[in-house]
């Protein structure tokens, strides 16, 4: 880049900064910049440098790397001051619906309980932060945020966590969750999303929400923890968050159809297959026919829910009318990405949290627009060895019965979950080394996920003496990889 | 004189009553064969972030009050922990959330999924012993292999010169009450019994993972049916200690 163009990016983005700054009305004082052309180094300022960073050269650069590989985001940079905040309580929590009966010890519970909530939600470590995804929903909520007559101080933070859900503190924190994130079409049922929430929080729902569970509680006596009073809304909470989003999604410009869109896919998921993908592994995978699959899930409706084929059509129903406006206001190549980059974490995220069968699902899934992807390959991988894992010390059962509590509706989902239920030991021990064969006389040298799981596999079902020369393998290899020390300590 | 003679009885009947109620508590260990195995000598450890959680239940007492008082225990559980590992000869290294600051970053790359893959592992599998059983009656069980957790956190061990990271905690809850009145009514002795135990169950637990080895070597969790006050904490994590390091 030449210090000409350097100079007009720099330019660019503070006009962008300072037009957000502007409709966000915050206190954060205007970002001015001191141009002397004499170096590239004096005209690139610091924050702005990141930026650019992050909404120019990243995308692309990852973009045509998810082709070939992929790299899970890890915590770097400085790490943001709101997760220092703790129970000091820095951030001014409002009560928006005063209800005389409530007592006062209520709402001075009702804010301790938020900030304790949220220290620990901070601190667990599932939270990003420094990354492209928060910095892209950031943009999407401030256009939205613009046109609300008093701009509400609201945090957008993305989490590591994989139900389709996002959620609301009345501290102006809000929170999406990957999941979710990597399930949305367009920029419009984004926006339609974060809309949900704002209206939550505009409403004073949090606390609404509070009071109810606290009325429950005294009935059941000491039955229920304050910690889980965020718990669902009730209906009626839900529809006046919707009709809320239904407005500022029209202020805003963007398609109002996206209510309707986003609704739907919180019922099916956009990413699924009718068909077993884990038949693709190996022809001898046992496959379950529609009976059997309906027989061993409850596919019925959780009346509790909200999000089922019912409440969902009467949600709809109170949403009359619909105006045009446009899918994407932010940028429809960036959403792109992002959603790109959410799949492949959520992956990575379903791996963490021991959902295997989710992992293993979306990978499989991913694998048809990236074959080459050699990060789908070791994930494929992971999981495998994992359930085998988990079968040989005789909990895997236990293992998919946990999971289903996710509430988790993807079709291909459960065809996965049955056929590991219906599958013996040998059966999956087959279907687990004939994978990982296959892959390590490929990847043997390239790959050091590949080259461990083989030699971990080889070690669990054959013993330490003939996974020497896979360990071996990686030492010689994988020198200084992160799997370095274990290796040399099952070596030696 | 008889009077004074019943009298004392009775105080001293109540007494032994009340020596009973104090005494009672349980214990369970899990840990692998390796571990405390003469090649084995854990000589550090890294504590991530100990926790003391005073289950809060609605309705009750100040919110606000309770969180206070489990902020300042939890600065007490830190000090009792240093305390007692030095006296056992353990070097332990605190990673205290509350303290963190902007540049602490590896806290949340390495320790913070690390803790959860602990505790994860921890809760969805069990320790193995030779016969296949997963569970023994004793109260220390010898097994063959502990829980397996991921071995991407074996470069930790270089890091922080230890390949022991443990997770340790107290968790405090009121016991239900219910039915202390009907006791006293119907079996008065015992009935009194129940108006002087505690009403409180303190948990203690410890969970270490070796990151070299990739698995879960020593799993501990003690139950006081008394409130977490110091001298309680203290005598019940200079034990572990005491079992940790031989």
């Amino acid at each position: 880049m030449s210090i000409k163009n350097a100079f007009f990016v720099v330019l660019f983005y503070e006009k962008q900064a300072n037009k957000i700054l502007d409709s966000t009305k915050t206190q954060i004082p205007r970002i001015t910049l001191k141009l002397k052309p004499s170096s590239l180094q004096q005209y690139c300022y610091k924050h702005l440098i990141v930026s650019i960073l992050m909404l120019i050269i990243l995308p692309l650069y990852s973009a045509a790397q998810l082709n070939t590989s992929y790299t899970p985001i890890e915590a770097k940079g400085t790490i943001p001051e709101r997760f220092f905040q703790g129970m000091k309580g820095t951030t001014e929590i409002k009560i928006i619906v005063e209800d005389e009966r409530i007592r006062k010890k209520q709402s001075k519970d009702f804010k301790t309980t938020t900030r304790f909530t949220l220290q620990e939600i901070f601190l667990s470590g599932s939270i990003y932060y420094n990354d492209p995804c928060t910095q892209y929903v950031r943009q999407v909520a401030n256009q939205l945020l613009q046109h609300l007559p008093e701009s509400p101080d609201i945090s957008v933070f993305v989490s590591r966590f994989v139900t389709s859900n996002a959620a609301v503190w009345q501290d102006g924190t809000l929170i999406l969750n990957i999941g979710l994130l990597a399930q949305l079409e367009n920029e419009a049922q984004l926006a339609f999303v974060l809309a949900h929430e704002i209206g939550h929080h505009q409403s004073g729902h949090p606390f609404r929400q509070y009071v109810r569970t606290q009325k429950l509680s005294n009935i059941q006596k000491r039955a229920l923890d304050n910690l889980k009073a965020n718990v669902a809304y009730t209906k009626k909470s839900e529809e006046e968050a919707d009709a809320f989003a239904l407005d500022l999604l029209a202020k805003a410009g963007y398609d109002t159809e996206a209510v309707s869109q986003t609704l739907d896919l919180l019922v099916h998921g956009r990413h699924d297959s009718p068909e077993n993908l884990l038949a693709r592994l190996s022809p001898t995978v046992v496959v379950c026919n529609e009976m059997e699959r309906q027989t061993l899930f409850n596919t019925g409706e959780n009346t509790k829910s909200h999000f089922t084929p019912t409440m969902i059509r009467q949600r709809q129903e109170q949403l009359s009318g619909s105006l045009s406006g446009q899918s994407f206001l932010v940028s429809e190549e960036d959403f792109v990405h992002i959603n790109n980059i959410a799949r492949f974490e959520l992956i990575e995220n379903a791996y963490r949290e021991a959902d295997y069968v989710l992992s293993l699902l979306h990978a499989l899934l991913l694998q048809e627009f990236y074959p080459a992807n050699t990060y789908l390959t070791d994930k494929i991988a992971e999981n495998l060895f994992q359930l085998y894992l988990y079968e040989q010390r005789g909990q895997l059962k236990s293992l998919l019965n946990l999971n289903l509590e996710n509430d988790i509706r993807l079709k291909g989902y459960h065809q996965i979950s049955c056929s590991l239920r219906k599958m013996d030991e040998p059966a999956l021990r087959q279907l687990t080394e004939n994978y990982l064969q296959q892959q390590y006389q490929v990847h043997q040298e390239s790959s050091g996920t590949i080259a461990i799981i083989m030699a971990k596999y080889m070690e669990l079902v054959y013993g330490q003496k003939k996974a020497r020369p896979y360990f071996e393998n990686y030492l010689e290899h994988f020198k200084g990889g992160k799997h370095y020390w274990y290796a040399k300590n099952r070596f030696e | 004189m008889l009077k004074t003679v019943l009298n004392s009885k009775i105080c001293l009947g109540l007494f032994f009553l009340v020596f009973l109620t104090s005494c009672r508590g349980a214990l369970r260990i899990d840990r692998t064969r390796d571990f405390n195995a003469k090649k084995i000598r854990i000589e550090k450890m890294v504590s991530l972030d100990p926790d003391f959680e005073l289950l809060v239940t609605s309705g009750q007492r100040s919110t606000q009050r309770k969180y206070k008082r489990a902020t300042a225990k939890e600065i007490q559980l830190n000090n009792t922990l240093y305390r007692n590992a030095q006296k056992n000869g353990i070097q332990v290294e605190m990673i205290d959330t509350k303290r963190l600051e902007p540049k602490d970053t590896p806290y949340f790359r390495d320790l913070a999924p690390l803790k959860r893959e602990i505790l994860q592992v921890s809760f969805l599998q069990d320790f193995i012993s030779k016969k296949g059983r997963t569970f023994d009656k004793h109260t220390f069980n010898r097994h063959e292999t502990g829980p397996v957790i991921a071995s991407h956190f074996s470069h930790l061990a270089k890091q922080y010169d230890t390949p022991f990271f443990a997770i340790q905690g107290v968790t405090s809850h009121r016991k239900p009450v219910k039915g202390k009145l009907i006791w006293l009514i119907t079996v008065p002795p015992l009935g009194v019994v129940s108006f002087f135990s505690p009403e409180v169950d303190t948990y203690y637990y410890t969970i270490i993972a070796n990151v070299e080895t990739a698995e879960i070597v020593y799993r501990e969790i003690r139950r006081v049916d008394a409130p977490a006050s110091d001298t309680n904490l203290n005598a019940v994590i200079y034990d572990s200690f005491k079992i940790i390091s031989r």
